[in-house]
């Protein structure tokens, strides 16, 4: 793969990002779409989104490069789950628009349907307070201190209720048999 | 991997999760954080389960949702009234009432049995070719024209060559019938168990314990070897009327115990018959029809064997039975949560 580097203010920092950090990335896109190759195009997409940049915009380049290949990510894997396909294979380089795609199998389907019921189970389990703080933090996405804030608790509190949840709700959905 | 070095690493995945949303984090901390992704495998495992997790909650909505504004106050005394339910054991030293200490005993050993899966195994139930889930039974005619009864909870690949015609029982219990074929050897490995046959009907069951091979009409040769394929002659020999058992931690196979045919796979018919089973595997099998969810709290399995018959069809009244007769108390959450405990 060749960066676009052009646009970059400075092209060796970069390269240099990109070398070595690639294999890393790829592993943290894998882990959510559970597919190497289709990692593999959402680390190219990553980082030429980078290369579109200017140095001045961005800060913290890898940070940048992390983050957009984990929502990258975890959109594609939602969008396996909600448009009930599967992703077979992307081609080269057009990326992630043209996947193909074949349906879900019942049985798979039914493994999809069980997560969401799953989930909403986990946190129905949870006390109250807990249960505000996971939904707030993982159903409406926000930050630990606008939870503290709207929960009225210290942010330290409210960090401790989300881990408590969040950790709670991935261990119904991940742990013990489906 | 122990239970408490996997609970380590779900802990630290789900650190990392919450200190890369933070707005004052460094590049810095995203290296570190990369390092300790890339540092092996159980790692990767961790991160992923924790952000599909976020994914799945994004989409919770599909069913019936949960709206912050929604949520009532929780009857106290309901064991989602505990703060003390977080899995990680840590800090939450809230004084609790002597009803609710118990239901925070229950839970905590529920979530510890709970935390200890096989990544591997999971993954493999996840791309069987064939699999069931709890509370279905299911009969599949596989391209050799075998016939293979999958019971609840079960997962298992087929695949044929010129040679032999391959089954992987990954998880769960299955009944076959296979077709005739002295060419193409009939094969089922669970585990390092492999059972050869040219043309029979058997059950294969793992349990916590290893596996067992029954078999209902013909012979078959069952030995703890997956690498080479059995010839005639090899392995044990287990008749129609007997059952043999692999133990995972013993080397050598036990000796044939006779059983009544009829009652092999009886759970084709929505039965249960145990004979001398230990409590965790009537248990399992119980668990893997019961759609519903089923936390065991117990801090050791009592001995005694069962022996009874199960009716699979209402696994709920089952493990009501299960409970009066073995001395357990049997507690129902609504939701389709039930509680078994040993007293």
């Amino acid at each position: 793969m060749v960066l676009d580097l052009e646009k970059r203010d400075d092209p060796a920092f970069a390269l240099e990002l990109y070398r070595a950090h690639r294999q890393s990335l790829v592993l943290l896109s894998s882990s959510i779409v559970g597919c190497k190759s289709l990692a593999e195009d959402i680390v190219h997409e990553a980082f030429e989104r980078l290369a579109q940049k200017k140095q001045s915009e961005i800060e913290k380049p890898l940070r940048y490069v992390t983050m957009t290949v984990r929502n990258l990510s975890i959109d594609l894997y939602r969008s396996q789950q909600r448009e009930r396909k599967v992703i077979l294979y992307s081609i080269e380089s057009e990326k992630l628009k043209n996947i193909k795609t074949s349906e879900h199998s019942p049985e798979q389907q039914m493994a999809i349907k069980q997560d969401y019921v799953r989930f909403n189970e986990a946190v129905n389990e949870l006390p109250n307070l807990t249960k505000k703080a996971t939904i707030l933090h993982l159903v409406e996405q926000l930050s630990v201190r606008a939870i503290a804030e709207r929960l009225d608790v210290p942010v330290t509190k409210a960090y401790r209720l989300i881990k408590e949840g969040t950790s709670h709700c991935r261990d119904r959905l991940w742990a013990g048999e489906r | 991997m122990s239970i408490n070095k996997q609970k380590k690493i779900r802990e630290e995945a789900l650190n990392w999760s919450l200190l890369l949303e933070e707005e004052q984090s460094d590049d810095k901390i995203y290296n570190a954080f990369l390092e300790w992704l890339s540092a092996n495998e159980a790692n990767v495992l961790a991160w992923g389960e924790i952000e599909k997790t976020r994914a799945i909650a994004l989409d919770s909505h599909i069913t019936p949702m949960n709206k912050v504004d929604n949520i009532t106050e929780l009857q106290t005394g309901s064991p989602a009234d505990l703060t003390s339910i977080t899995p990680l054991g840590n800090t939450n030293t809230k004084k609790v009432s002597g009803a609710s200490l118990k239901w925070a005993v229950a839970l905590a050993a529920t979530i510890l049995m709970l935390i200890y899966i096989d990544p591997v195994l999971k993954f493999r139930v996840l791309t069987a070719d064939f699999s069931t889930t709890a509370g279905e039974r299911r009969q599949i005619t596989l391209a050799d024209g075998s016939v293979m009864h999958l019971a609840s909870a079960s997962a298992a690949n087929f695949d044929e060559t010129d040679e032999k015609r391959v089954v992987k029982l990954i998880k769960g219990t299955a009944f076959f019938h296979a077709t005739k074929d002295k060419k193409r050897p009939f094969i089922v490995h669970h585990n390092r168990v492999q059972v050869r046959v040219t043309g029979t009907k058997f059950e294969v069951r793992s349990k916590r314990s290893g596996t067992d091979v029954a078999v209902r009409e013909g012979e078959v040769l069952v030995a703890n070897d997956r690498q080479k394929t059995l010839k005639p002659g090899e392995g044990t020999a287990v008749q129609a009327g007997e059952r043999i058992r692999s133990n995972s931690n013993e080397k050598d196979i036990s000796k044939t115990i006779k059983i009544e045919p009829q009652n092999i796979a009886s759970w084709r018919q929505g039965k249960l018959i145990v004979d001398n089973w230990r409590a965790e595997d009537v248990l399992d099998a119980l668990r893997n029809n019961f759609e519903g969810t089923l936390l065991i709290s117990t801090w050791k399995y009592s001995e005694p064997r069962i022996t009874g018959v199960f009716d699979l069809n209402t696994p709920k009244a089952a493990l009501k039975i299960f409970a009066e007769t073995q001395g357990w108390q049997f507690r129902e959450l609504g939701n389709g949560i039930v509680i078994l405990s040993q007293v």
